[in-house]
């Protein structure tokens, strides 16, 4: 062991009373129900019979410092439900990063993983030295948005881990259990006198309507795997390096009130390093404990053997400097606001796709991208399952953000939940008759592949769907040569694109196979 | 043949079905018509109490215990489609879906499953419809308001028909004692109507758009295999354009009928002519029907029982 220096010494004998042991289980049941609550949150985020969701299931959205920020950054307007987590922003001042350590509902399923990778090793030096990235794509961020790109929800933890669940996990779920109880209903009695009570069980309780479906899920399972995966490596590796929101927080905390004492490791002991999972205390890389990395999971101070670790408000000991200096923040802030050209090239250079077609009321292309923060709300409320995530179609700009696939899914005419949801009002919360008076597009007939206009049979599949009173979709008829070359007359169905509101109905339930003989196009009326 | 003869007949065979459906369950015996076609006979109550209106028409044929036994099964097979509001006339009225399933229950049956394979999400359609909180609001646990489940839609094949030769069917109303249609009389575009043989979309599964080329031969065929017991039309309101999904009151013609019978076919047949002004023969699936021996559509042989 180095000699101790001077202001190490001495090992301080406590005046204060022991800290009370129970705080380590006060942090984990607290971990346990925030996680829980996400959990109920996600899964009464669907149609429960009326048409106004009673669960705020965007709540952990709302108290979200790093939307707010982003938010207000690219659109200039400020979000009054995000001002809650100016809440937390006060707390973090006052106590710390404790969001990353007692409520992230993401970091509580790293530390999960963890348990079910068993690592057992220190932290290898590059850890240490990644820190400093989270910084660095949090103004990155911030400075993207200020030219209106706001890519927030690609890394916002919260968004991350919502729409993971809400795109693969949950599908996957369901699927399964579907599947299962279908085997067991397939085979039926005896074994049915048990599968059936647990499926009604499961079907009333955490069980989808119906079986949802998501585009990308690889891309998505990738992401996450990577993040969970990296727990291998070190501890809370995400968190500690790449979270924006942690590294908002740190920003915070590294002026929190509440304290660790002793700022240094204790010559003759040295116990806190190996147990810090955040490294915030490190003989080498952090030699006085940084409250911008501590996320106050109190392990230090369950496990000092000398009964010396204590949180204490005040204090006088100089605190260490974060990783990052001025020219950093500095450069990476540019770096965001010159990546901003780059990574529009893609879409700049056309026109978005003809049949990307954006949620209800959706007035704008640029407006939504400046909103939209991927959280993946919207896909797990719409309840036939038309919002799906954007791939990179239009660019990173657009990756995640909520699309209408009319053949998965079609809006529901009388339907709000979506805008009932989304956190930042990217989707607007219009009352029923605005929304349903707003196109998200315009269906076309192609009359190549349309069933009367090819062979001469009578459908109208598309004109009985139709939701608009009078219907977008009329018929007149017309004669075509059946198979046989003999006109026949049938009922051939036009789009009226004054009354036509792109709701997709059409196109999901056209009997048509593959791409269906009516589709809806981004509307004229949408684009100037 | 008189009807007390003939529903004597039918309520045996139905008996004799059961049992043998207790050891066995042979697609033949569910696909089993009867061998005669059922006697064209409707009643039709008229009034705007629309739950008097069902009893009295029910009554006028005989009462609801010529149709449904103690400790029987019975799906009460509504249209409830659409994500529309009962003044909108797209579903059939909650008060007469109500009333039949307190009918069944008085006249013993062990239970009462009311569903539709809806066009609208479901949960949408059975909420908004007014149906669901209708029939959970009688309070009796043998009264229940089920979801389809995917599981039982089971592949039958059709002998008789000339093209649905196969398709899927709901095997709970395959399977149940007793089925009683209940459709709204409503403009529809390509069928020009829906009524009683129409309402059996709601009954089967698969991809049903595929349904509607050569639409009117399907819904003859399908009625080949769906033989409800006991058919009543809503027509207290109806539909007279912007079919079959509507969304303007203006569209809804207020009419206070109700008609009943077993003749799908028939009840078709009359309320094209009484409640649309337009002849049978406009239709292509009352013809297809009647080919098929599935009811009567001559509207001078049809006996109309008015109360």
């Amino acid at each position: 062991m180095p000699e101790a220096e001077p202001e190490q010494s001495p090992p301080p004998v406590f005046p204060l009373p022991v800290p009370w042991r129970g705080w380590v289980l006060v942090r984990r049941l607290s971990q346990l129900f925030f996680l829980l609550l996400f959990l109920i949150l996600f899964l009464q985020a669907t149609y429960q019979g009326e048409d106004h969701l009673k669960w705020p299931v965007d709540l952990f959205f709302r108290f979200d410092p790093l939307l707010l920020l982003e938010h207000t950054l690219a659109t200039g307007s400020i979000v009054p439900s995000l001002l809650l987590s100016l809440l937390f922003v006060g707390l973090t001042l006052f106590v710390g990063r404790f969001f990353c350590g007692w409520v992230c509902p993401l970091g509580t399923t790293l530390d999960g993983c963890r348990r079910l990778l068993r690592r057992h090793r220190p932290d290898p030096p590059p850890v240490f030295k990644l820190r400093r990235v989270k910084y660095y794509l949090l103004f990155f961020l911030l400075g993207a948005a200020v030219f209106h790109l706001n890519l927030v929800g690609l890394l916002d933890p919260l968004s991350l881990l919502f729409r993971t669940l809400a795109t693969i996990i949950y599908p996957a779920l369901s699927y399964g259990l579907e599947e299962a109880f279908a085997k067991a209903y397939d085979w039926g009695p005896p074994l049915t006198y048990v599968s059936e009570p647990v499926y009604g069980y499961l079907k009333d309780t955490i069980l989808p309507f119906r079986k949802p479906v998501f585009l990308l899920p690889l891309l998505t399972l990738t992401i996450f795997l990577t993040i969970a995966s990296l727990e291998r490596v070190a501890p809370r590796f995400w968190c500690r390096s790449f979270c924006p929101l942690g590294a908002l927080y740190g920003l915070v905390a590294r002026f929190a009130w509440l304290r660790k004492r002793p700022v240094k490791l204790c010559p003759d002991c040295g116990d806190c390093q190996p147990v810090c999972k955040m490294g915030a205390i490190h003989r080498e890389e952090a030699p006085r404990h940084q409250s911008a990395e501590c996320i106050l999971c109190l392990d230090c101070q369950e496990h000092c053997p000398k009964d010396r670790v204590a949180f204490r408000f005040g204090g006088k000991t100089p605190r260490p400097a974060l990783d990052l200096g001025r020219r950093q923040v500095i450069t990476a802030a540019a770096a965001g606001v010159v990546a901003v050209p780059f990574l529009r090239l893609g879409s700049l250079a056309h026109r978005p796709d003809e049949f990307l077609l954006r949620p209800p009321g959706v007035a704008s292309e640029a407006d939504f991208l400046a909103q939209c923060v991927r959280c993946g709300l919207c896909f797990k409320v719409c309840p036939t399952g038309a919002l799906q995530p954007l791939g990179f179609e239009q660019g990173l700009d657009g990756l995640y953000t909520s699309r209408l696939v009319p053949r998965l899914g079609y809006c529901e005419y009388n339907c709000t939940l979506c805008s009932q949801v989304c956190p930042t009002g990217a989707i607007p919360a219009l009352p029923l008759e605005v929304k349903q008076a707003s196109p998200m597009g315009t269906a076309f007939i192609n009359h190549y592949r349309c069933i009367p206009y090819t062979e001469g049979r009578d459908c109208l599949v598309c004109e009985e769907h139709c939701p608009t009173a009078p219907k977008a979709i009329s018929y007149y008829a017309g004669e075509v040569p059946d198979r046989h070359g003999k006109k026949t007359w049938v009922k051939l169905p036009v789009v009226n694109p004054e009354q036509c509101i792109g709701c997709g109905i059409c196109e999901n339930k056209c009997p048509v196979g593959g791409e269906a003989a009516i589709r809806v196009k981004r509307s004229l009326r949408l684009e100037m | 043949m008189d009807r007390r003869e003939f529903l004597q007949r039918v309520a045996a065979l139905g008996v004799l079905a059961g049992a043998g459906k207790l050891l066995t369950f042979p697609p033949e015996l569910l696909a089993m018509a009867p061998a005669e076609r059922p006697e064209p006979v409707l009643a039709l109550a008229s009034g705007t109490n629309y739950a008097h209106l069902v009893g009295d028409a029910i009554q006028a044929l005989g009462g609801m215990k010529k149709f449904v036994n103690p400790n029987e099964v019975v799906v009460v097979k509504p249209n409830m489609a659409w994500d529309r509001t009962p003044e909108l006339g797209a579903n059939t009225h909650p008060v007469v879906v109500r009333k039949i399933v307190e009918l069944c229950l008085e006249a013993g049956a062990k239970k009462v499953k009311v569903l539709d394979h809806t066009c609208h999400d479901a949960r949408r359609a059975y909420a908004n419809s007014g149906i669901k909180a209708a029939v959970e609001d009688i309070k009796d646990p043998r009264a229940v308001v089920e979801y389809v489940d995917e599981r039982k839609f089971v592949e039958m094949t059709i002998p008789k028909a000339k093209s649905l030769k196969k398709w899927s069917f709901y095997k709970d109303i395959l399977e149940a004692d007793r089925f009683i249609n209940v459709p709204v009389a409503k403009h529809h575009s390509e069928a020009r109507l829906t009524m009683a043989m129409k309402n059996m979309m709601g009954a089967i599964g698969g991809w049903r758009g595929r349904i509607h080329v050569g639409l009117h031969q399907n819904i003859a065929d399908m009625n080949l295999l769906l033989r409800a017991d006991l058919t009543i039309l809503d027509a207290t309101r109806i539909m007279t354009q912007g079919g079959p999904s509507g969304g303007n009151p203006e569209y809804v013609q207020v009419k206070n009928l109700v008609i009943a019978g077993v003749d799908p076919v028939a009840i078709d047949a009359y309320g094209t002519t009484t409640l649309f002004g337009l002849q049978p023969q406009d239709m292509g699936y009352i013809i297809k029907g009647y080919e098929l021996g599935l009811g009567e559509m001559d509207i001078n042989k049809i006996k109309i029982l008015s109360v």
